[in-house]
């Protein structure tokens, strides 16, 4: 099967290419990944291996960043 | 631009030394643009933001981006309803690389915007053994800052006021217990509106304010930016300068030893 | 007997920092007095200000804040309880004290029924406060010994408190079971190079051990502490101001316990002397200007602790101190081993110290009544367990 796999992110559906890595979809949606934190599954991933891992088809991904707050 | 001499009466929180003991918000801003002068204005070190998810429809530049680097980032836990949201938020926030300060607010009533106290020595307790620096936003209860002690809590930040009200130090008389009380810094966060109530907390004795909306939806948020951070300054000054004698408390007797309640003490030894 | 190490988190550690406080009396001048009266609350350097001789003019604002104070935190209501000698039995030699081991007494206990006479004499005259002294005599008088008395005491009294040598926690902790609620401790001085010249021989010698028992009692479970110096021993200023400094440190350290202090002065205890130390002891009597002195500036210092005034104070003295602090106050006193059953003759026979207030409960709580005050014979938070059944020693004991 090629081309769109669908993950969940931040409570929806998203295509993704197969073998994306976390930093390219991070890369995709934001402009600079600094003040980004991923969790994959529930889990935390830490930023160095934003490079390394892959996404997987029906993974859940919340892809949270920081905002004007008090 | 890092100081190179400690500062005059420094306070320390969790192993860092800040000269400036106003603390800023980012929230409710017309423009995130106006944050950096903002923050040269107040002469804040610490800055507190939130934390969501990512607007895919929405990829402008992030607020890191308005931030001096020099200042220390604050996340807060806000959008968490229970002790555990807070945990997650704030395990998210260091994962985004901001440090590892966090302010816990843990907020399940959204037409107050009271914060839970027991939620928050919950995630406070977790957080703390985690190896952050706590700070937990609360109501100015002495039992829960008590229990926010034992937690582990790097200081205690009791509302002045609820959250946007800007109305001032409504809570003064309990502020004032947890001052003397607790042996920890106590940082009022919320509902200062005026740089005069912050400059009323500090001579009281607490260690800093927290402020955003009042600066945020001033007219001219540069100007009340710098506003607050003389005021901050100036109650602090007053608070260790020592307030000489307010009032005579009760009568003077008219000469000694006509006293009503120790005249029979007259030719005592 | 291992050395007794103190309690790393307790007073002792502080106590040198504390008592070099001190040595600022005389720098202290009439406007830090000032400056103590006008503050919200009163630091340390505030009390020991209104403690100095700079103070003494203020004597009266001193004692209007201190009226103020006492009427914010306990309105017009002072406690009424009795001490009740259950034992003299002592091995110590306190140079100042009647029940000193070197003194030819006549030494007494009383048995568990023997409590219970004299509790219900007590508790016939409407108290429902009690304080039951030992002196120091473990074997005799130790921890199971007073954990059986205060098992009788617990059912006509809703208040037991205990006056005796220094426990273990364990021991505090089987005499807070049995019924207990509160300990007084007099530390008698807190000057340490003095404590051991008044203490020269027995278990009470050791000052560390004693200035810990206070925390020991509480860690044991007790609610309610009663610290105090015996003022007349060292300088007065200096041991006014770190009985007030100890009872700080412990309420802040448990702020959910009852912390009080006694103003005990020293009394004659009405023997000539009966060891070459006592000879050589002299005394340094407080006036009772300077008895007030202490009274208000420790009410003004710690507002909202209770401060009890025993019988060795006269009567006419007593009723004026009320109204400047004094919360708690004994009544129909005797301070002779079952004093309160044994007939007029045992109650002048072997006191610990001179009664100068003989004033039986209905005449001190006419005079407390009088001086607009109510008299209270009930704490009600401190309820009782009067239909708590005695355990079989205690019932075989009491013939049951």
């Amino acid at each position: 099967m090629t081309g769109n796999a669908t993950l969940i992110l931040n409570g929806e559906e998203h295509p993704h290419a197969p073998g994306m890595t976390v930093a390219s979809l991070v890369a995709s949606l934001a402009q600079s990944p600094a003040g980004v934190a991923v969790e994959i599954n529930g889990a935390i991933l830490s930023p160095e291996l934003f490079a390394q891992r892959q996404v997987q088809p029906g993974d859940t991904l919340e892809i949270i960043r920081f905002v004007g707050g008090g | 631009m890092t100081e190179n001499k400690t500062p005059a009466d420094p306070l320390v929180l969790g192993g860092q030394t800040l000269g400036s003991r106003l603390f800023i918000g980012t929230g409710k801003y017309s423009s995130d643009a106006l944050i950096p002068a903002v923050a040269e204005a107040s002469g804040a070190e610490v800055v507190t933001l939130a934390l969501r998810r990512l607007d895919r429809s929405n990829p402008r530049g992030d607020i890191l981006t308005h931030i001096p680097a020099r200042m220390r980032l604050l996340p807060n836990t806000s959008g968490a309803r229970t002790a555990a949201e807070a945990v997650r938020v704030a395990r998210l926030a260091r994962a985004a690389g901001c440090g590892d300060w966090v302010k816990i607010e843990v907020i399940s009533d959204a037409r107050n915007l009271l914060p839970d106290g027991y939620e928050t020595a919950k995630a406070t307790e977790i957080l703390a053994r985690e190896g952050f620096t706590v700070l937990p936003y609360v109501n100015a209860d002495l039992y829960v800052a008590r229990s926010l002690v034992s937690a582990g809590a790097a200081a205690v930040m009791p509302l002045g006021s609820p959250i946007g009200s800007n109305r001032g130090l409504a809570a003064k008389e309990m502020i004032a217990i947890l001052i003397a009380e607790i042996p920890l810094p106590v940082i009022v966060d919320a509902g200062i509106g005026r740089p005069s109530q912050a400059c009323e907390a500090m001579e009281m004795g607490a260690a800093a304010c927290l402020v955003n909306t009042a600066i945020a939806t001033a007219v001219d948020p540069v100007a009340m930016a710098r506003a607050f951070g003389r005021a901050v300054a100036a109650g602090r000054e007053a608070c260790l300068a020592g307030p000489g004698r307010v009032l005579e408390r009760g009568a003077a007797p008219s000469s000694p030893g006509e006293g009503a309640l120790t005249g029979f003490l007259q030719g005592e030894s | 007997m291992p050395a007794y190490t103190a309690l790393k988190d307790g007073f002792f550690p502080r106590l040198a920092a504390k008592t070099a406080l001190l040595d600022n009396l005389d720098r202290l001048k009439g406007e830090d007095a000032r400056r103590a009266l006008a503050a919200e609350r009163l630091g340390e350097r505030d009390f020991l200000a209104l403690l100095s001789p700079a103070a003494e003019p203020f004597l009266e604002e001193t004692a209007l804040r201190a009226r103020e104070e006492t009427l914010r935190h306990f309105g017009r209501a002072v406690q009424l309880f009795t001490p009740l000698y259950l034992a003299n039995f002592c091995t110590n030699r306190c140079l100042y004290c009647g029940f000193n081991a070197r003194r030819s007494i006549e030494r007494r206990l009383l048995l568990p029924e023997q409590v219970e006479e004299e509790a219900r004499a007590i508790a016939a005259t409407g108290l429902r406060r009690i304080l039951a002294l030992t002196g120091d005599a473990p074997a005799k008088t130790g921890a199971p010994y007073l954990a059986s008395c205060v098992e009788v005491l617990a059912r006509h009294f809703s208040s037991v408190g205990i006056e005796v040598p220094s426990m273990t926690v364990e021991e505090y902790a089987r005499v807070a079971e049995a019924g207990a609620e509160g300990m007084t401790m007099f530390q008698e001085t807190y000057n340490q190079t003095l404590y051991p010249f008044l203490h020269p021989a027995g278990p009470k010698r050791d000052f560390a051990f004693r200035l810990d028992a206070p925390q020991r009692a509480i860690m044991g479970g007790l609610r309610a502490v009663n610290l105090g110096a015996l003022l007349g021993l060292d300088d007065w200023r200096r041991d006014a101001f770190l009985t007030g400094l100890h009872a700080a440190f412990l309420q802040s350290r448990y702020p959910e316990e009852e912390i009080s202090v006694s103003l005990p002065r020293l009394r004659p205890c009405g023997e000539p002397p009966a060891s070459r130390e006592e000879r050589e002891f002299t005394p340094r009597p407080v006036g009772d200007r300077h008895f007030v002195q202490i009274l208000v500036a420790l009410r003004c210092f710690l507002p909202h602790i209770g401060i009890t005034l025993s019988t060795r104070e006269p009567a006419g003295l007593r009723d004026k101190l009320i109204p400047l602090g004094v919360t708690r106050v004994s009544a129909g006193v005797s301070t002779a081993v079952g004093g309160h059953t044994a007939g007029q003759n045992q109650e002048k026979k072997d006191p610990q110290f001179e009664i100068s207030d003989p004033r039986s409960v209905d005449e001190m709580a006419a005079a407390v009544t009088g001086l607009g005050y109510q008299p209270v014979f009930s704490d009600w938070l401190a309820a009782g367990a009067p239909e708590t059944p005695l355990s079989a020693g205690i019932r075989a004991a009491l013939g049951q």
